[in-house]
């Protein structure tokens, strides 16, 4: 129209400034005299958030990145107003929506529709706004009539699908969305990025965290890399998510081949020895009947750290996996120490005859990386009656006359 | 969120003060305590039938152990036990769903922009609309047996007394639950010593001398004194009794308030 047509800046909508969390968590020993008594009450500190600075703007998608306990999820809460920061600002001009975790409020003994309902209102919506809404929650969560089902028949895909439609169906002046579009499926969670593209295009400022680059790439514009809680990069998308790649990359190191053929990946923090195939009573073995117990064994040789997650897997020659076996407490992995010996024991193997190997691997808490991976460590051989099949479970046949 | 004309312009720091609650906390806790009771009586068959059963029951057999197995020799006891144990229950039941408020229902918290009071309100409320309904049944039964003594005029007053003291310790104990988890389990055994402890189904003047002073130092003692006096007119309340209610009552609410408001930031943390 006028060539005095300006572009200016979008205004910022949220800024955060030099902003630090820590948490006073209990100490990890356990208590087990009255000298131990008062360290019940004493608690260390953990900065979860350090000296973190950034601003989004009007119709952005901010994105952060990081493994699990990097503190995203943390500065999420925190420009959230759910917790109050140590130190630094957070200074927003809009209300917060958003989907900080699942599930909260929703009672399984309702329906659906009466759980968006909740869901809703809890969002900000006035009550006969909220009943007006639940048609296009309905409709955009593809419940449809299940939305008239109890909630404690739904599974965790069609929970979320619910949780989210109805967390946006504010339109939201800020959105924060923390990982969880990982338990829907493909379809709906680019449903979900589709809508989030469409919010922040008539306006809404989006933060969303995420630990692929390649989701984030998908969706944001800008984003930031935490590690510990520090700023590792920040700026355009494809430069963050890049460098992210890159240090994941780095950490694990390519992979080798060990002297005994088998193939080892990970980052070196730790390393894994002595790994066997065993009877119930610890002999190692290398042959076996259907049916009968065995046992995994390793030693940690070497670790720098802590915790780790432990699983063992058993594959077929061709690749197909068919057993994948996590030590309890996934996320957060388990203490790991050197010498320690772990030791996995299947009470019947009722595998199909044939040749099977066996995978042994220790991941950095919350699955960021590989510490050390065993592919193919061990082999072994499984004697049965000769069937061409995978399985062989217990089984008796009958037969009847009329 | 341009339709509800919130414009909010909100600075976070480690000093800031806990915002206060907002309509939408308001139709928050209205909608909670319906869908509270909603859950509480969802699969039931015989649904809201089930809050009078229970103080029904306990009203009948207890009036039938004090005045045939162990006469207690008070007059017109099965309303001078009603009145306890409306009063009791309440008082109960509202201390006890409040102190487990904040811990039982944290996943709501993770929802921005929930004020933290919404959960113990929402707790303090469900008691006290179920109390609503007990107070509602008492008044048509003493109307049909003993009469409503003109003092009855007090009432509403001793309710909001007693509604401000579950309140106040209310607040008081879901901060301590949150840290730590074992006050609940002391609250549950308390209340159910409690009951015994408070002149419920005995008069407090039947008590030797020196039990009475201990029995005094609860002001449930006080206060079911005082609801007695009003509702049955057995004595009028004395101003040394309104004196403590009064006092007792403001004074554990201010507390539970304070300590509550000072408290939120850090309790957010720990759960």
């Amino acid at each position: 129209m006028s060539s005095e047509h300006r572009v200016t800046p979008a205004e910022v909508i949220v800024e955060v400034r030099n902003l630090t969390k820590t948490f006073r968590v209990p100490h990890a020993k356990r208590v087990r005299s009255f000298a131990h008594l008062r360290d019940m009450f004493s608690r260390e500190r953990f900065t979860a958030v350090d000296d973190v600075s950034f601003e989004v703007r009007r119709g952005e998608v901010f994105g952060l990145i990081g493994a699990n306990g990097s503190g995203k999820s943390t500065v999420l809460r925190l420009v959230a107003g759910l917790t109050r920061p140590s130190s630094g600002v957070v200074l927003r001009s809009a209300g917060v929506n958003g989907l900080l975790s699942l599930g909260e409020g929703l009672q399984n003994e309702l329906s659906g529709r009466d759980n968006a309902y909740t869901v809703a209102v809890l969002a900000g919506l006035p009550p006969w706004a909220a009943r007006d809404k639940l048609e296009w929650i309905a409709e955009f969560s593809e419940l449809g009539d299940v939305m008239d089902q109890p909630l404690r028949t739904y599974s965790d895909g069609m929970r979320l699908r619910l949780a989210f439609a109805a967390s946006v169906a504010v339109d939201p002046e800020i959105l924060v969305v923390d990982e969880l579009l990982a338990v829907g499926d493909i379809r709906f969670r680019q449903r979900c990025i589709d809508h989030m593209k469409g919010l922040a295009k008539s306006g809404s400022t989006i933060l969303v965290t995420s630990h692929s680059p390649a989701e984030l790439e998908d969706v944001c514009d800008r984003a930031i890399w935490l590690r510990n809680g520090r700023t590792m990069s920040i700026g355009d998308v494809g430069t963050v998510s890049q460098h992210y790649a890159n240090a994941m990359r780095d950490a694990v190191g390519p992979a080798s081949v060990e002297s005994d053929g088998s193939m080892r990946i990970g980052s070196g923090e730790a390393e894994l020895a002595d790994i066997f195939v065993t009877t119930p009573s610890g002999i190692p073995i290398e042959e076996l009947r259907a049916g009968e117990p065995v046992a995994v064994e390793f030693t940690v040789a070497r670790c720098d750290v802590g915790r780790a997650i432990v699983g063992v897997s058993l594959s077929l020659e061709d690749g197909t996996t068919v057993l994948d076996l996590v030590q309890d407490d996934e996320e957060r992995g388990v203490p790991i120490a050197p010498g320690v010996r772990f030791r996995i024991e299947l009470e019947r193997l009722d595998l199909g005859s044939g040749d099977y190997f066996v995978d042994v691997g220790l991941y950095a808490p919350g699955w960021t990386h590989p510490l050390d991976y065993r592919w193919h460590a061990r082999g072994f051989t499984v004697r049965g009656p000769g069937q061409p099949g995978k399985l062989t479970p217990p089984h008796s046949w009958s037969c009847e006359t009329r | 969120m341009a339709e509800l004309g919130t414009f909010e312009f909100v600075t976070l720091t480690a000093h800031s003060r806990p915002l206060l609650p907002s309509r939408t906390d308001l139709h928050i806790v209205r909608h909670l305590v319906a869908l509270e009771f909603r859950v509480r009586y969802s699969r039931s068959v015989i649904g809201w039938a089930w809050s009078f059963l229970q103080p029904i029951s306990r009203l009948v057999i207890l009036s039938f152990i004090f005045t045939r197995a162990i006469p207690l020799d008070i007059d017109n006891y099965a309303a001078f036990l009603f009145v306890g144990l409306v009063s009791w229950q309440w008082f109960s039941s509202g201390v006890s769903v409040s102190t487990n408020s904040l811990v039982g229902q944290s996943g709501l918290l993770s929802r921005p922009g929930l004020h933290l009071a919404v959960l113990p309100t929402v707790a303090v409320l469900s008691a006290a609309l179920d109390a609503f309904v007990a107070l509602l049944i008492l008044l048509v039964f003493l109307m049909f047996t003993s009469g409503i003594s003109a003092l009855v005029v007090f009432l509403p007053a001793l309710i909001v007394l007693q509604f401000l003291m579950i309140v106040g310790i209310g607040a008081l104990l879901c901060v301590a639950n949150v840290y730590f988890r074992d006050v609940r389990l002391l609250v549950d055994l308390v209340l159910v010593l409690g009951f015994y402890l408070t002149p419920v189904f005995y008069k407090y003047q039947l008590l030797p001398d020196e039990v009475q002073q201990v029995v005094a130092l609860n002001p449930m003692t006080w206060m079911i004194g005082a609801q007695r006096a009003v509702l049955i007119g057995d004595d009028v309340p004395s101003v040394t009794t309104l004196v403590v209610l009064v006092v007792s009552c403001f004074a554990v609410f201010a507390a539970g308030v304070v300590v509550f408001h000072r408290t939120s930031h850090s309790v957010i943390d720990e759960l």
